[in-house]
């Protein structure tokens, strides 16, 4: 279950690992434990639930473009594709 | 006679604990190296002797908990301290702007463990070596997801000024090599000649006694003289709770042990202390038996004052210490004969009062994102 949350001025806060940022006016959709931490910061107003119609309709439409631009990737640069993106630069590199 | 040199980063903070963050150009803060200790790495093994192998003694050996810890101490500057409090306070709310594009005003608090009881963490990259001998002399490692398990911010002794002693657990997971370089073109450490802070220069203190009929604190006594000021935050880690869900640091490997999926706090405890020089002000207010004694409630604001920013703004840290109990209260001497009390309260929990926030007006626009 997502919850819309409508921010009151700029946000830029920090709860534990969690960061929410959002601009005025802007609506930011988020899960029950981030909702109830971004709700606590008294910076947003709540814009009720995101429909599960609406999340249903999302969810193949994200899946498929998502999937769509790795394969395009994986088809451009073969080699680039790398499994972690964190392992940063190689050894040799390092001076 | 060997050299051997030392160098240790910080990072940005991560998203979350199990999501490193990108390395990019001067995305790591050099600390300073003579503060901080060299970060150990432990691999314990653990043998099934007592199980029922059929045999008293020890048939095999497992690898258990990989860990890694690293602690130091450093000369704070008001930038290095929001770099720090983010971190170890846990809570940092949106700034407040001060003077357009110059000056900014943040906030830190403490983790409501009811709310999120998860600390933002960092990477560290350490490099140790000789390096006048060959390059493959040199440990090169970098150790994701660290934590604060204690930071003590305290101006005390010989140091007048601030200093930040912290100390760090890891989730256990090391990259060898580290794949950050420190120097050269395409560095992604700034150096120390890059960083442009400033440094604390004094302290003052502002007491309130909280009368025990209503803790809204009557007796206020502004311009106290404080030495030997400690401020300490636990942050209690829960180290055994993390070994779940940890699928990115997963791995097959037989000669690693398990790594943490998540740190986690049982709630953050403050302890202060200080001395305060016994002024007349103090004697006739606070009088030390009638009013300062162990168990009195008192709350405090230590400020730390440093350079001008621009305008009448100037670089300025204030720690609100809120209803601390006295744990121990007693008259010292202080500079060779000056008469002083010295306070130290018992550790202070997180609830429905937060004890302790910090508030830091500096140049500094984002404490998010900022290094250095």
């Amino acid at each position: 279950m997502k919850h819309i949350l409508i921010a009151k001025s700029d946000v830029n806060e920090r709860y534990g690992d969690r960061l929410i940022t959002a601009k005025k006016g802007e609506k930011i959709e988020l899960s029950g434990a981030g909702a109830e931490i971004a709700m606590r910061s008294g910076h947003f107003d709540y814009g009720g639930e995101v429909s599960q119609a609406e999340a249903k309709a999302e969810k193949p439409a994200k899946t498929e473009s998502a999937s769509a631009k790795l394969g395009e990737k994986l088809n451009a640069a073969p080699d680039a594709a790398q499994p972690d993106s964190t392992a940063g630069k190689s050894g040799a590199e390092v001076k | 006679m060997q050299t051997a040199q030392s160098v240790f980063a910080l990072g940005k903070l991560q998203t979350n604990y199990t999501t490193e963050v990108a390395i990019a150009n001067d995305g790591f803060r050099q600390l300073v190296k003579e503060g901080y200790d060299k970060p150990v790495f432990s691999s314990p093994n653990v043998s099934n002797q007592g199980q029922s192998t059929g045999s008293p003694y020890a048939t095999k050996i497992s690898k258990d908990k990989d860990d890694v810890t690293f602690s130091g101490t450093e000369r704070g500057t008001f930038q290095s301290l929001g770099f720090h409090a983010v971190g170890a306070f846990g809570v940092y709310a949106t700034p407040s702007v001060v003077s357009a594009g110059a000056v900014w005003l943040h906030t830190f608090t403490l983790l409501n463990p009811f709310v999120s009881d998860i600390l933002p963490c960092r990477p560290l990259a350490s490099k140790i070596g000789e390096p006048a001998v060959s390059s493959n002399r040199i440990f090169d490692a970098r150790f994701p997801s660290m934590v604060y398990s204690q930071i003590a911010f305290q101006a005390e002794g010989e140091q007048p000024d601030l200093q930040i002693a912290s100390e760090w657990v890891g989730s256990g997971k090391r990259v060898i090599p580290a794949g950050v370089q420190f120097y050269g073109s395409g560095k992604d450490v700034l150096l120390d000649s890059e960083i442009t802070e400033n440094y604390i220069r004094k302290t003052s203190g502002v007491l309130t006694l909280n009368t025990a009929a209503a803790l809204g604190g009557t007796d206020v006594l502004p311009g106290c003289d404080l030495r030997d000021t400690v401020i300490r935050i636990n942050e209690n880690l829960n180290l055994e709770a993390g070994y779940n869900g940890c699928a990115l640091f997963q791995d097959d490997n037989p000669d690693m042990g398990a790594i943490r999926g998540s740190c986690r706090s049982k709630g953050q405890t403050v302890e202060f202390e200080t001395t305060m020089v016994l002024t007349p002000d103090i004697v006739t207010n606070f009088d030390p038996v009638a009013k300062l004694y162990s168990g009195a409630s008192i709350s405090m604001k230590i400020v730390f004052t440093g350079a001008l920013i621009t305008g009448a703004y100037y670089h300025t840290a204030t720690f609100t210490l809120n209803k601390a109990v006295l744990s121990n209260v007693e008259l010292i001497d202080i500079d060779d004969g000056t008469q002083g009390i010295r306070l130290v309260t018992e550790p202070m929990a997180v609830n429905d009062t937060m004890p302790l926030s910090l508030a830091i007006q500096t140049d500094v626009a984002d404490f998010n994102t900022y290094v250095g």
